[in-house]
C-alpha cells in the first residue's frame, strides 16, 4: 500500500477506516500514513464528521419520553395478570374434572338407583366429561398430552383465554428446550 | 477487523450476571423482571423502531409487539447465540419490516384510489421537527432516502455501535454483506449531504 494509491483514492479508505471495515494491519498501515497526507487526513475528518452528524442526529430525531413509553407496558403487565389469573382457573378446572370424575367412578359402581341420583345434578353439557381421559388432565394441567385420542372441550376450556388464540398471555413458565 | 473507529454505540449492555438473573426471574413468572427488561431495553428498541420506520405510532406499535413476542419466547432465547440486545434487534427488525410492508400494501391501495401522492415521505414528523435543527432536519431526510435495508444496517452501526458480526445476525446477512450496505449508506448520504445539499464541513459539526 503505497501513499500514492492512498491519496489517488483517499475517498474510499479514509471511510474504510472510520466505519471500522480495514483489517487491523491495513488499519494500521494507514494511520501511519495519515501522520505524512494532509489529504487523507481531511478524508478521514469530514468522514468521521458526517458520521458523528447522522449519529447525533438519529439521537434527536428518536429522543421519547420515557414516561410515555413506559405507559406502553400496562398492556404486558394486564397479559401477565391474565396469565396469574389463569393457572388458579385452569387448576378450578382441574378440580372440577378431578370431582366430577370421582362422581362418575362412584356413580358407575353404584346400583341403578343411586346412579339416577348422581346423574341428575349434572348438566347435559357435562355429563360425557365426566371421566377425564389422562390426556385430559394433562391438557388441564398445561402439559403435553401426546395424542390423544379425542380431544374434551371441558378440559380445554380453561386453558384457553377469552380472547382465543391469539389473546396472548406471556408463558413464562416455560422450560428451555 | 477493527471495530472501534465509530466508537462505543448507545445499544444497552446489561452485566451479564444481571441480565442472567433478570431472565431466570422472568422464566419463574416474576412480573417485575418483565417489568426490568422491559425497562432496561424499552428505549433501545423504540429508537431503532422510530429510525426504521421513521414513524412514531407505528413504531409505538411494534415496540408492544417486539417486547410481547420476546416475553413469550423467552425461554427460547439461546445466549451462546448472541447477545439478549441481538436477539430483541432481531424481533424488531422483523416486526419493523412486517409493518412496512403492510403499510405498503395500505399505501399502494390508497394511491391508487387518490391518484396522487407519492409513497416516498421522508418528511420528519412534529415531534422529530420540534427536535431537529435545520440541519439536523436534512439530515433526517437524507436517511430517510436510504432504502429499508441500508437504515436497517445504518442505524444498527451508526447509532447502536453494534458490530458487523452483530449487525449481520440481527439483519439475518453475513459480515461482509453488512459491511457492504454500510459502505452503501455512508456513500449515499455523503452524496446527498455534499454534492446535493452542498454541506460544508462545518456544517456537520455538532
Amino acid at each position: 500500500m503505497s501513499a500514492t494509491v492512498h491519496c489517488q483514492q483517499p475517498e474510499s479508505l479514509a471511510s474504510a477506516y472510520v466505519l471500522g471495515q480495514l483489517h487491523p494491519a491495513e488499519h494500521m498501515r494507514f494511520r501511519r500514513h495519515l501522520a505524512t497526507c494532509a489529504a487523507c487526513r481531511q478524508a478521514v475528518a469530514r468522514d468521521r464528521r458526517l458520521t458523528y452528524a447522522v449519529r447525533q442526529t438519529i439521537g434527536t430525531a428518536t429522543e421519547y419520553d420515557r414516561s410515555h413509553v413506559d405507559k406502553l407496558i400496562p398492556m404486558a403487565r394486564t397479559r401477565q395478570t391474565a396469565y396469574v389469573w389463569r393457572q388458579p382457573i385452569a387448576a378450578a378446572a382441574l378440580i372440577a374434572l378431578l370431582l366430577l370424575g370421582g362422581l362418575s367412578v362412584r356413580a358407575v359402581g353404584r346400583p341403578l338407583g343411586n346412579e339416577v341420583t348422581a346423574t341428575a345434578t349434572q348438566t347435559p353439557a357435562a355429563t360425557h366429561t365426566l371421566t377425564p381421559t389422562p390426556q385430559e388432565l394433562a391438557m388441564a394441567a398445561g402439559r403435553d398430552p401426546g395424542t390423544p385420542s379425542h380431544t374434551s372441550q371441558a378440559a380445554e376450556l380453561p386453558l384457553t383465554s377469552p380472547g382465543g388464540a391469539r389473546a396472548t398471555t406471556f408463558a413464562p413458565a416455560q422450560p428451555p428446550r | 477487523m477493527s471495530e472501534h473507529a465509530i466508537g462505543a454505540g448507545v445499544a444497552v449492555r446489561v452485566p451479564q450476571s444481571e441480565l442472567e438473573e433478570l431472565l431466570s426471574r422472568c422464566l419463574a413468572g416474576e412480573e417485575s423482571a418483565y417489568v426490568g427488561v422491559y425497562n432496561q431495553y424499552s428505549g433501545m428498541i423504540f429508537r431503532l423502531c422510530v429510525g426504521v420506520l421513521q414513524q412514531r405510532e407505528d413504531a409505538e406499535e411494534v415496540l408492544q409487539d417486539t417486547f410481547e413476542y420476546a416475553f413469550r419466547r423467552l425461554s427460547r432465547f439461546d445466549p451462546s447465540r448472541a447477545s439478549f440486545a441481538t436477539w430483541l434487534y432481531q424481533i424488531a427488525v422483523s416486526r419493523c419490516r412486517n409493518k412496512r410492508r403492510r403499510k405498503f400494501f395500505q399505501l399502494v391501495s390508497l394511491d391508487l384510489l387518490s391518484d396522487h401522492g407519492s409513497l416516498a415521505s421522508a418528511e420528519p414528523g412534529p415531534r422529530e421537527s420540534a427536535l431537529l435543527t435545520e440541519r439536523q432536519e436534512q439530515i433526517w431526510r437524507a436517511f430517510g432516502r436510504l432504502s429499508s435495508k441500508l437504515r436497517e444496517a445504518a442505524f444498527l452501526r451508526y447509532y447502536g455501535g453494534l458490530s458487523y458480526l452483530e449487525i449481520g445476525q440481527v439483519l439475518g446477512i453475513k459480515t461482509k454483506t453488512a459491511e457492504s450496505r454500510l459502505r452503501l449508506a455512508h456513500r449515499t448520504l455523503k452524496t446527498i449531504l455534499v454534492d446535493e445539499l452542498g454541506f460544508e464541513d462545518g456544517e456537520m459539526d455538532p
